[in-house]
């Protein structure tokens, strides 16, 4: 059990050799915009990036957490890792007005559609 | 929108102390997890394919992932609860049975959403973590940051009384 925990602290040490998770997330469009939302526990804000390269936006962030009683551990049902994902990006999105937000633990990423992707109202003229 | 292959790491197959008295719907969900792993291992790394095995859920159902460990001094509880509120948890002793629970509203509702995804998982939940007799329930504290819920049992010799709610506080 005592080698069990310091492995665990091991990995802390070194990000890239923590494990790597995919977090779950939910996806959806909306007539003016996308929103994905990611799951990342633990994650802190400093721990986030979001990079987007070639309409591709990638999400990854690093769960350290290391337990605060460094004692036995009884459960594990989870562990630090690192969580990745990415996304391709439709061609109606407008890149330069991503927004991101975290909060308790969960990602929002805010994707507005370019101006000619949006619905708009045509004004009929009468004759 | 396309998401992309990452492998995962195989999970050790430990065996830890409490883990197997558990909840046994989520026992034999990572036990269904596991044989998943390792039938698709055998097709080498291109055919691991990461949304067969959601860690932590049960097909929608909202099962936080908690973690358990004790020093002399303490025992320590650590729930992921991404997604709620701190007024959306409660945490209350009973009998020496710390139970977490809580809601995650459905956020769904809004008819102009057109869902690519949906993996996350909402609903209620309760988790029952027994604890040993020698706790100072008066020292209890609850703390929530990032979407992890920290619950930290002091011990002490004496047996604990029953029924107590415990504070979650932000942080």
């Amino acid at each position: 059990m005592t080698t069990e925990v310091s492995r665990k602290e091991e990995k802390v040490a070194r990000v890239e050799d923590l494990p790597v998770y995919v977090p779950p997330a939910d996806v959806y469009e909306t007539p003016d915009h996308y929103a994905v939302l990611i799951d990342l526990p633990g994650v802190a804000e400093s721990d986030l990036e979001l990079s987007l390269e070639e309409g591709v936006l990638r999400i990854s962030g690093v769960r350290r957490e290391p337990h605060e009683a460094q004692g036995r551990l009884l459960v594990e049902e989870w562990e630090p890792c690192r969580y990745q994902r990415s996304f391709r990006l439709a061609t109606d999105c407008d890149t330069g007005k991503i927004e991101a937000t975290l909060r308790n633990g969960v990602l929002t990423v805010t994707i507005p559609k370019t101006e000619t992707a949006r619905p708009r109202k045509i004004p009929v003229k009468a004759e | 929108m396309a998401f992309e292959l990452v492998p995962w790491r195989r999970r050790r197959q430990s065996e830890l102390a409490w883990s197997r008295g558990g909840n046994p719907f989520l026992s034999l969900q990572r036990e269904i997890d596991r044989l998943f792993d390792e039938f698709l291992e055998d097709f080498g790394p291109s055919l691991r394919w990461p949304s067969l095995r959601r860690r932590g859920r049960t097909w929608g159902v909202m099962v936080p992932n908690v973690d358990v460990s004790e020093t002399d001094q303490e025992i320590e509880v650590k729930a992921d609860l991404p997604g709620l509120d701190e007024k959306d948890i409660e945490v209350t002793l009973d009998e020496n049975v710390l139970t977490i629970r809580g809601e995650k509203k459905e956020e769904r509702e809004d008819r102009r959403r057109d869902y690519y995804l949906m993996e996350r998982a909402y609903g209620s939940f309760e988790r029952a973590i027994p604890l040993p007799g020698n706790i100072d329930a008066g020292g209890i504290t609850a703390r929530f940051r990032n979407g992890v819920l920290t619950v930290r049992i002091p011990k002490t010799g004496q047996e604990a009384r029953s029924g107590k709610r415990i504070p979650v506080k932000t942080g």
